[in-house]
């Protein structure tokens, strides 16, 4: 490496290729980059992505080092496909979906997790009545972790539509349902969350 | 807070549309009905409060999950095992290199972005000197320099940044392999890995050695 070389890596770090793709390129060029086969891509891509897309996949798969497995083959299948992309959906919406499948998938192939009843009496355990609960446990922890004892369809929809903030079409194409039942799903979701707050001793007063 | 509030709230499809009007993902005439309705009814306020807590709630659900240090290097391992691929013209490697060398590069680029690229450049300016001295050891006419490719014995490999050209020639040649052609975007040189007839298993163990010298070699994949 010459002088010159060196001046730029101090100006740039060692990474500074990447730094500068990150700041500067947008997702739909990125994978048009991976298309082209660019690994700086690949791992700007993965780098911007890569917690969102582990945190998506370790709430369905409850385990996180599949987790952790998984999302590494959702980048994979980004470089495999990348130049299949047709942008007929947003770089967001197709990456999740691949995460979807690649969650969904590993569900299907272990045991189902246990049954939502389950988890609802593990809440009401807490507490020996609801007044001790609602003294207990402050609301918003017990609101999350009656989000996190939602069966794994309803807790998907809450987090694509609360934390990914997807509109319905994107979470119907990501899920892969029509856009009504994106909106049925994640309406039932928000009542079987009621359901469970009042078992635990909070009663929303809905619906 | 009774469960007689919203008893006069019956209406499905606003409650239905609520999550999505509260994180802006609604377009703009139905996010305009929802504001009318919010603006004449306090029970739908209400509501909107409930909906707002379980996204602040969602949200704290998934950061609390903490990811997992950043380790691209799995995922490059994992793209230099050959993906299961259909058969077919779409799928022959040399249709894949034709078609890699082929693709424009995305125009929109700032000036950062270029002085930071520069970098690899030059290093892959030195680098692809390589070519050169190959081509003109093996009398192959410039042009032809795709043709040394054997089918499936190809891979891209992207060198260290420090990795000096003596340094990798000195590598290449103790593996046996050449680079064929490059640098293309991100730095990436085309390397044959051997003998054109080399089999799956010595391919295997090719990539497997590239990969080994890190001081020298920080990407290997396989064409995708």
């Amino acid at each position: 490496m010459n002088q010159m070389q060196r001046r730029f890596v101090s100006l740039s770090g060692e990474s500074g290729c990447r730094a500068a793709m990150d700041r500067l390129v947008s997702d739909d060029q990125l994978v048009a980059r991976i298309g082209a086969a660019d690994p700086i891509a690949l791992e700007t891509f993965y780098v911007r992505h890569q917690a969102r897309i582990f945190r998506f996949i370790a709430r369905i798969v409850r385990d996180e080092g599949a987790a952790e497995d998984l999302a590494n083959e959702v980048f994979v299948d980004v470089w495999r496909h990348a130049r299949s992309f047709e942008a007929r959906s947003s770089v967001n919406t197709w990456l999740l979906s691949i995460a979807h499948n690649r969650a969904i998938s590993a569900l299907r192939k272990r045991r189902e997790e246990p049954a939502d009843d389950e988890r609802a009496a593990s809440l009401r355990d807490d507490a020996d009545d609801p007044e001790t609960a609602v003294q207990k446990v402050d609301k918003g922890r017990l609101l999350r972790r009656c989000i996190d004892a939602l069966p794994t369809e309803y807790r998907e929809i809450v987090d694509l539509v609360y934390y990914h903030e997807l509109s319905v079409a994107e979470a119907s194409a990501v899920v892969g349902i029509p856009e009504g039942t994106v909106k049925t799903r994640m309406f039932n979701a928000r009542k079987r969350l009621s359901e469970l707050l009042k078992e635990a001793g909070v009663d929303r007063g809905w619906p | 807070m009774s469960n007689q509030i919203f008893s006069h709230f019956d209406d499905e499809e606003i409650q239905m549309l609520l999550p999505f009007y509260v994180t802006g993902r609604l377009d703009r005439s139905e996010a305009d009905q929802i504001d009318d309705h919010v603006s004449r009814r306090s029970d739908l306020a209400e509501l909107l409060s409930l909906v707002q807590d379980e996204r602040t709630a969602a949200i704290e659900a998934n950061k609390a999950i903490a990811a997992p240090a950043r380790n691209f290097q799995r995922v490059a391992a994992a793209i230099a095992t050959p993906p299961a691929r259909p058969a077919g013209p779409d799928g022959r490697p040399w249709d894949q290199i034709k078609r890699w060398f082929e693709m424009p590069l995305p125009q929109a680029r700032g000036w950062a972005a270029a002085a930071a690229l520069l970098l690899i450049v030059l290093q892959g300016a030195a680098i692809a000197s390589l070519v050169a001295v190959r081509n003109s050891q093996n009398f192959v006419a410039a042009s032809g320099s795709q043709e040394t490719a054997g089918r499936d014995s190809v891979v891209l490999v992207r060198f260290a940044d420090g990795a000096t050209t003596a340094a990798v020639a000195d590598m290449l040649t103790g593996l046996g392999m050449s680079i064929v052609d490059g640098p293309r975007g991100g730095g990436v040189f085309t390397v044959r890995l051997g003998a054109k007839d080399m089999n799956e298993a010595e391919r295997d163990r090719a990539i497997a050695d590239l990969r080994t010298r890190s001081d020298a070699v920080t990407f290997v994949a396989r064409l995708p």
